[in-house]
């Protein structure tokens, strides 16, 4: 199938000059606000409590299932506890560049174990544990919302723009 | 059989055939978690679902993520022997045909290595413990 428009595209972003990365940057940034409101949300559980979860009979243990005893959804959900896990989380993008007619961006929110170390063994599990796909999990929550950012900065951007 | 059977099945066959992979694990690539099994022996590779969703254009296509855990016991083995075992996981499921007519007909049609994490220590089961995450569409 022909691609059309692309000439209008390539103008509108010849026109728009250096502040063309500028702006995909403001917008992945953008991105990443989003991604990490929603990992921030989904790793600061408060109930139940260490004594709870014992009570529970440890829900994580990967003797449950997969999904261990399900008492929160999703599964992979993660506990507030000692506030060390949220505060190794950063977030941040990668600078905008064009290579080659090919625009390359990012956005991420990452865990850092070297100061949560225990991060590894909740994302991965161990051989007691289920693996929890915190990170995963929860961009998958927010794709469509992520992509709707991208679709209107960027689309409107180089097919509406107009040159002042 | 679902797709992830399927799947689970063509992946602990395609392991063991692997003479450096299964010279470690003597067969024992456990289609479950190492904690669901009496007894667990190590070495051993398991295999864990990390998320499954139904595919869009056939029914009984399923797009898949799954996660391959590599354990060894850290007294007799090295990180450098999980990397072994690794290199040989990706030599023989990255990217490769694993399209199977005698598993009910299974048809893999794309396998990638999308992540390799840490390399982890259990200190209470002295474990070394390497997982690696693969998607895959199967049907």
């Amino acid at each position: 199938m022909p691609v059309r428009g692309t000439e209008v595209v390539a103008k509108n972003i010849i026109r728009y000059g250096g502040n063309f990365t500028k702006h995909v940057n403001k917008v992945m940034k953008e991105v990443s606000v989003i991604m990490d409101n929603q990992i921030t949300k989904n790793m600061s559980l408060t109930e139940p409590s260490l004594k709870g979860l014992k009570l529970l009979g440890h829900p994580y243990a990967r003797r449950h299932g997969p999904k261990g005893i399900q008492i929160h959804d999703p599964y992979w959900q993660v506990h507030k506890r000692s506030g060390d896990l949220l505060s190794s989380k950063e977030r941040g993008t990668t600078d905008a560049s064009i290579t080659f007619g090919a625009l390359k961006a990012g956005a991420f929110v990452k865990l850092d174990d070297k100061k949560a170390e225990h991060a590894k063994y909740i994302i991965f599990g161990t051989s007691k544990m289920i693996p929890r796909p915190l990170l995963i999990g929860s961009l998958n929550q927010i794709k469509n919302k992520a992509f709707g950012v991208l679709k209107t900065n960027l689309r409107d951007l180089t097919m509406r723009f107009v040159a002042r | 059989m679902t797709p992830e059977e399927k799947v689970f099945e063509k992946l602990r066959n395609v392991l063991i055939a692997d003479t450096t992979i299964n010279d470690y694990v003597e067969g024992r690539v456990y289609l479950d978690h190492p904690s669901t099994i009496k007894e667990p022996k190590y070495p051993a590779i398991s295999f864990s679902i990390i998320q499954s969703a139904p595919g869009i254009s056939v029914v009984t296509q399923a797009s898949i993520e799954i996660q391959i855990d590599i354990w060894l016991d850290s007294n007799k083995y090295t990180t450098e022997d999980l990397l072994t075992i690794q290199g040989r996981v990706r030599a023989l499921l990255h990217r490769q045909n694993l399209s199977d007519t005698t598993i009910d007909n299974l048809i893999v049609q794309q396998i990638l290595e999308v992540l390799v994490g840490p390399v982890m220590y259990e200190d209470d089961t002295d474990l070394l413990h390497l997982p690696i995450r693969y998607s895959m569409v199967a049907i």
